[in-house]
């Protein structure tokens, strides 16, 4: 009923979309807790430029990227020095790619769960011993928690849906870059619409049962 | 014993208090809201910084010009207004939260044991803080603070947000820790009672700093200080129940005053020990030792002081043995009965109003 190759860019999204979420909320946790914390006054450039795949076209995003992936550039040569590989083409420029992408989706939620929380809340953890970090796993993180769904689900969502960004720095190397939803667009181009069908009903199911997952948690999904 | 001295200047008034409280010592902070009570308490703890501060506890510095003590590395017990227990844990492990994070070298299990097995703590144990009333979150907030065993224990209001029925049920047990745990002790509270009942010393404060500190029973005694105070604030004793009156209902205790009767409360019996307030205006005063009255409590006192409130009303500071008790009489009769300073006279006390 599905193809081994039609199989096999599924399984590249998923990985992608489970390897960037790990990756993003890494990243977000830090990130959401110190725009949550700081009294810097400039914090609004960080927020401004966290926010700003919200609203750009996924093909700049792709194109910028796709200099800076350039083996002769800064990030590529590094890159290419540090692992032997090219970023480029590959699929860890698709991570990275994809944590830029998906960034808001994570953060956002996350800094809107622990701007919620009771300031008494924090200070009676420190009075009982707990430093900034430890106050972070200890009692940020178990109150945020279904803010923290809400961050995991949006994030690996959006990263399925992934389009633009995939098709200028992934290109089309089956499994490796070749994404769902680069299968589909190839399928239509070449008028293979049963495959489509199948594809897109499967990327549509899995899309539906996420998002359900996220109103289920009863949380604000997004402040725009 | 905590020796600080704070500058609040973050309100746009500048004030420099100096405070020293000592082991199993309780420093009662009271003022009107927006006095900086609870600016102060909290530059004491750490969770503010106040420049040009000093805050120094058994010879640490906690705080100077040039070092900062991080809070979670003071060992303080804090309770703020709303008891904050985390909602995700059940009590023990509310409890334990504390202890956890204890260097090992103060953390005791004696002590955690002791805390755990208050008897107003340990049927809660097991249950989730959501299931809690008002009172008893407030109580396990309490037991929290003392688990790591602290040097020094700040409340902030802690029964302030309680009814009426849950403070007066933590209130005795507030006390008893207090006792007991022999920790020097901050209390801020904008209830003038509460902190006299609970307090050695009374550091009265207005906009940004302290302007006065005396011990509650010279404080409530102060006629020129409880006159300008906008509400009638009554004198507080420390008394143990001597006798009891099964037929009539009523109770006799021992206080620095003398023997005093008043209706009995529940669940008392002979030995226990409590604190009972004493308003001025159910104070009255008679010159004749035998007089045909109601009256239960007569005790022989001598003036010490009296001041006129306003054009009808008076105040009497008697002292009696070593304590002085404080009677509110109409100009009229003052001056009817020809009071002044020195005379022997005998202080009436209702014992129904005996609270």
């Amino acid at each position: 009923m599905i193809s081994a190759g039609d199989y096999s860019a599924l399984l590249t999204t998923v990985k992608l979309a489970s390897v960037s979420t790990a990756f993003l909320l890494l990243l977000s946790i830090p990130l959401a807790w110190w725009l949550t914390r700081t009294q810097w006054r400039f914090k609004f450039v960080v927020e401004a430029l966290i926010a700003l795949p919200l609203v750009l076209p996924p093909t700049v995003l792709g194109f910028y990227l796709l200099i800076m992936f350039n083996p002769s550039g800064f990030l590529g040569s590094s890159f290419t020095a540090l692992t032997g590989s090219n970023l480029a083409f590959s699929f860890s420029g698709l991570v990275i790619g994809s944590i830029l992408y998906s960034l808001p989706f994570v953060v956002q939620p996350l800094q809107n769960s622990f701007e919620s929380i009771d300031r008494d809340i924090l200070e009676t953890a420190s009075t009982l011993g707990a430093n900034s970090v430890d106050r972070l796993v200890s009692v940020v993180l178990p109150i945020a928690f279904p803010g923290l769904v809400t961050a995991s689900v949006l994030g690996f969502a959006h990263t399925l849906g992934e389009f633009g960004v995939v098709l200028m720095i992934g290109g089309n190397i089956p499994g490796e870059t070749k994404v769902a939803s680069i299968a589909i667009y190839e399928h239509v181009e070449s008028l293979n619409y049963t495959e489509a069908h199948t594809l897109s009903a499967l990327l549509l199911g899995m899309s539906l049962v996420l998002l359900m997952l996220v109103y289920a948690t009863g949380q604000r999904v997004l402040r725009r | 014993m905590l020796n600080a001295r704070i500058t609040l200047s973050n309100r746009g008034f500048v004030g420099e208090s100096k405070i020293s409280v000592g082991p199993g010592e309780v420093l009662g902070l009271w003022g009107d809201s927006g006095c900086g009570k609870t600016s102060l308490l909290r530059s004491i703890a750490g969770l503010e910084q106040q420049p040009h501060s000093e805050v120094i506890f058994n010879n640490l510095i906690w705080q100077n010009d040039r070092k900062f003590l991080p809070v979670y590395e003071r060992r303080i017990g804090f309770v703020f207004q709303s008891p904050s227990l985390f909602e995700f844990k059940n009590v023990e492990q509310n409890l334990r939260y504390g202890l956890e994070r204890a260097k090992k070298d103060f953390s005791s299990n004696t002590w955690f044991e002791n805390i755990v097995k208050l008897p107003g703590v340990s049927p809660l144990l097991k249950k989730m803080p959501s299931t809690l009333s008002g009172g008893q979150l407030q109580r396990v907030a309490l037991a929290r603070a003392l688990c790591m065993q602290p040097q020094l224990l700040l409340l902030d209001e802690p029964i302030t947000a309680l009814d009426k029925g849950s403070k007066l049920k933590i209130l005795p047990f507030l006390e008893e820790i207090i006792k007991d745990f022999a920790i020097p002790c901050i209390y801020v509270s904008h209830s003038l009672e509460e902190v006299a009942r609970i307090s050695d010393r009374i550091a009265v404060m207005e906009e940004g700093r302290i302007t006065k500190i005396n011990t509650a029973s010279e404080l409530l005694a102060d006629l020129d200080f409880i006159a300008d105070l906008k509400m009638d604030s009554p004198g507080v004793f420390y008394a143990r129940v001597a006798e009891i009156d099964e037929d009539f209902g009523l109770m006799t205790m021992k206080t620095a005053l003398g023997m005093i009767r008043a209706v009995k409360a529940k669940n008392v019996v002979v030995g226990d020990r409590m604190t009972i307030s004493i308003s001025p205006r159910d104070v009255s005063v008679g010159l004749e030792p035998k007089q045909v009255s109601s009256i239960l409590n007569r005790l022989e006192g001598k003036i010490s002081e009296i001041i006129d409130i306003d054009v009808s009303q008076s105040f009497v500071k008697i002292s009696i043995k070593d304590t002085y008790l404080v009677a509110k009489v109409t100009r009229k009769s003052r001056m009817a009965l020809e009071l002044k300073r020195g005379d022997r006279v005998f202080a009436q006390i209702k014992s129904l109003a005996i609270v």
